[in-house]
């Protein structure tokens, strides 16, 4: 595996075990008591290790059920419902299998009651006997009021997470007086991020608290990480949808129009990545209409026109975070 | 392989007809809607002077401004921003720049347009700008994002100025073929019509891309490919493909169906057989469009989509007739079993007699399997319930059999209503809750919502008694059991069910059993 970061300690033998390098700063955070839980997928193979790394952390591990690789010819109606939802789903331990890509889904918190309490509420979308199952919407928000997120960002997502109706970001955005770098969660599918949640906006005090509280325990572990962490937050970003968005490197410019050296994918999974391509042949890119216009060297090369009518609302804009 | 049934008669497709002049009031509605509920928007990009222009025209014109498909896709698309309050939401990303797109619309109407009128197109990074209904194309050698064009008619001749550039074209709107580039950032082209159909593989509403347009030599290949197709159709052929399509062009399959628009991802797709096809899809499209059918229950859902196996199995079927050719048994199994499922729909015979296609009596006894809908609110029944529920929505009882996702609309549209009002609610319904099966389930979705999960299961299990073969009470249920840290019923539920309705009311025993062993009956 190619580490990004020279991780060591616990955080290392989390990447080993999850052969994942995100979320590790929310492991810190339940442990140092800034969210009371967290949920993980954690590799079938490596279970046994993981669960006695948590216990000699003195974290509480429960149990939801197993993952397994989704085929999709398997998959009958409903993925459109959950359009992140790429499993099968098995009753633990009964489907537990060799598979590299069969996981076990959990609950981790510094507390067993916290445990337990996050796991009624855990379920995930997946696939059982060709069927989507969902659980109700309400449960979503119980779960992030289990996870310790602020409540007034469990309200905000529960009221706006609705892709085909709603961009949650560009909403965050808007109720934004200032774009702190503290309540960026652009980068939340990497290991640069202090939060996991969506925010209801990107000055909220509680997500700001939050993401202090964990940097600060993030520091007692390896001061680099805490401090790669803040520099990653405070870029520019393209933020076109949850799915869909890019960190600007080097980047130079206001809200209109940003010079930049490199456009990186940071969106919620590579399916929805359409135009890092046209960003690489670019240096600049401005934002008007709904297009995505980039530029070289001052001359329009290409547009990326975007959408809010097929399924997920598309609403691109340029966000400096500082 | 067996024959497809010959049709009663051969249609003469009002559809198409039909279809066209609901849409002049679609195009009324979206746009009186957006001046109405986003007139800033209006204002700012344009369209309120735009849409003046055609407000103000004949029904003539608007009868014929509607056979083009590109105004059908700016209606599509005015209609699916303002479901889901883009307009409102989001008036600056999509919806503005849709708004916009309407003086597009208004430069290839130019030829209708009174002497002396003006109007402007920003550039916004496109290249191609339609002319006279689509027959004619401008195309730009450069991009631009702000500039814009500048047209105006004077004495029947259309003169376009590019900012910053100057005049770049004119057209004689009396006599089309009189036209010139003034300007080497331009050229003016014919788009190829044969058989009435038009090839265009420039304009962006069509091709779902915005920039470059295929190399020559692939247009080429594919003006020859069409030119070809459209002469080995028969009188009848070419009539069919041409009253129903306008236009062929190359895109991507998922950018979506705009009616007259035939879209192909690669120029070796058009054959005399996908012609004829093609239309008879989008015949059946527009037909679905304006009959008001709902497939609810459909057969077969391991299938996929029934309305899209439904749309492509009616156009193999024609296609099969016209060429002589033999349906596939696959596709013929199929049918045999859509069809009753279809005639037994409100509307269903209606459409079935408008493709051409036999409604007589199937010969089975099968009858549809309409399900019946329900609602906490019809189970609220008083007049204080309308105060305080929202608008009844119709729910789906998915059975083990399907593979639907469960219908989560009660709970999840009941999760807004403050605590008080589902209290009331529930105070009403309880009332019922050992005879109706409407009351059960509301009950069961507030106690849900209140986390009272006790009851949710009390509730939940008296539904199962009245039907014991609806995904969406053992599902709840389920979550249910969950929340009383019961995962081994979850887990029951969830994964130890086959679809088969039998084992179902096997498990409702078992848990019954299990909860009046913990006296919490």
């Amino acid at each position: 595996m190619n580490y990004s970061h020279p991780w060591k300690g616990l955080l290392k033998e989390l990447v080993d075990i999850r052969l994942n390098e995100a979320l590790l700063t929310q492991y810190v955070a339940a442990l140092a008591g800034v969210r009371r839980a967290l949920d993980d997928w954690i590799p079938a193979r490596h279970f046994d290790r993981f669960t006695e790394l948590m216990s000699a952390h003195g974290l509480a591990v429960e149990v939801d059920c197993v993952f397994k690789r989704l085929d999709w010819q398997e998959a009958a109606s409903g993925k459109e419902l959950a359009p992140t939802t790429r499993a099968v789903g098995a009753r633990y331990p009964d489907g537990l299998d060799d598979d590299p890509g069969t996981e076990v889904h959990v609950i981790v918190s510094s507390r067993s009651d916290w445990a337990v309490e996050t796991l009624k509420s855990g379920w995930y979308p997946i696939f059982v006997n060709r069927r989507m199952v969902r659980k109700p919407q309400v449960d979503h928000k119980w779960l992030g009021l289990a996870f310790g997120y602020p409540e007034c960002c469990v309200e905000f997502f529960i009221g706006h997470n609705d892709w085909p109706r709603f961009n949650t970001l560009a909403d965050a955005a808007r109720a934004s007086s200032k774009l702190r770098w503290q309540a960026n969660c652009l980068l939340k599918n990497s290991p640069w991020t202090p939060m996991f949640h969506m925010p209801c906006s990107f000055d909220c005090p509680a997500t700001v608290e939050y993401s202090e509280r964990t940097l600060a325990a993030v520091e007692d572990f390896d001061p680099a990480y805490a401090e790669q962490i803040r520099a990653s937050l405070k870029q520019y970003f393209l933020m076109i949808s949850e799915g869909q968005s890019y960190v600007l490197t080097d980047a130079s410019g206001g809200a209109e129009r940003v010079a930049y050296q490199k456009a990186v994918f940071v969106g919620s999974h590579a399916q929805y990545d359409r135009i890092s391509g046209p960003l690489d042949r670019g240096n600049e890119l401005s934002v008007e209409d709904g297009v995505v216009f980039i530029w070289k060297d001052g001359e329009l090369i290409e547009t990326f026109e975007t959408d809010c009518h097929r399924g997920i609302v598309e609403a691109p804009m340029i966000l400096r975070f500082e | 392989m067996s024959s497809p049934d010959a049709p009663a008669e051969t249609p003469s497709h009002p559809t198409v007809v039909r279809y066209e002049r609901l849409l002049a009031f679609r195009l009324i509605d979206s746009a009186r809607r957006l001046c109405l509920e986003a007139r800033e928007l209006c204002e700012e990009t344009g369209l309120r002077n735009n849409w003046l222009a055609v407000e103000h025209s004949t029904a003539e014109f608007l009868f014929r401004i509607v056979k083009q498909p590109i105004l059908d896709s700016w209606v599509q698309t005015a209609e699916a921003l303002l479901s889901v309050d883009a307009h409102k939401r989001y008036p600056h990303a999509h919806p503005s720049r849709l708004l916009k797109d309407f003086s597009r619309l208004l430069l290839s109407w130019a030829a209708d347009m009174p002497d002396g009128f003006q109007g402007e197109v920003q550039l916004l990074g496109r290249r191609a700008f339609p002319l006279l209904s689509g027959s004619q194309l401008l195309l730009l050698n450069r991009r631009g994002a702000n500039e814009k064009l500048r047209w105006r008619v004077d004495n029947q001749i259309l003169t376009i100025r590019l900012d910053g550039v100057g005049t770049i074209a004119e057209v004689d709107l009396s006599n089309p073929q009189e036209r010139r580039a003034l300007s080497s950032q331009c050229a003016l082209k014919s788009a190829p019509a044969f058989a009435g159909l038009t090839l265009d593989v420039w304009t962006p509403e069509f091709t779902g891309r915005s920039n470059d347009a295929p190399a020559r030599s692939d247009f080429d290949f594919f003006r020859v490919t069409l030119e070809h197709a459209t002469e080995l159709l028969n009188a009848e052929q070419k009539r069919q493909v041409s009253s129903v399509c306008r236009c062929v062009t190359l895109a991507p399959a998922d950018t979506g169906w705009v009616a007259g628009l035939i879209k192909v991802s690669a120029p070796a797709e058009i054959t005399p057989e996908s012609l004829v096809e093609l239309s008879h899809r989008d015949l059946i499209r527009r037909l679905l469009k304006i009959t008001p059918i709902r497939f609810e229950s459909a057969p077969l859902s391991t299938v996929g989509d029934f309305r899209e196996t439904f749309i492509g199995i009616y156009a193999r079927r024609a296609m099969s007739r016209s060429f002589g050719k033999q349906l596939s048994d696959f596709d013929d199994a199929l049918w045999k079993t859509f069809k009753p499922y279809v005639l037994g729909l409100k509307y269903g015979e209606r459409l079935l007699r408008e493709l051409g296609e036999d409604t007589s009596p199937p010969p089975s006894t099968q009858t549809s399997n309409e399900s019946p809908t329900f609602t906490p609110a019809a189970a609220a029944q008083g007049a204080e319930a309308r105060d305080t529920v929202p608008p009844p929505i119709g729910l789906r009882k998915t059975r083990a059999a399907s593979d639907s996702p469960v219908d989560w609309h009660a709970p999840d549209s009941l999760l807004h209503l403050p605590t008080t009002e589902l209290e009331r609610i529930y105070e009403r319904v309880i009332v019922n809750w050992r005879v109706s099966e409407s009351s059960a389930y509301c009950a069961a979705v507030i106690s849900y919502l209140l986390e009272n999960f006790e009851d949710s299961r009390k509730y939940l299990l008296k539904c199962l008694e009245f039907d014991s073969d609806v995904e969406e009470y053992w599902h709840l249920l389920a979550f249910s059991l969950r929340h009383l840290g019961q995962l081994d019923g979850f887990d029951q539920i969830i994964f130890g069910r086959t679809q088969q309705a039998s084992d179902t009311t096997d498990l409702a025993g078992e848990i019954t059993t299990a909860q009046q062993g913990t006296g919490a009956a």
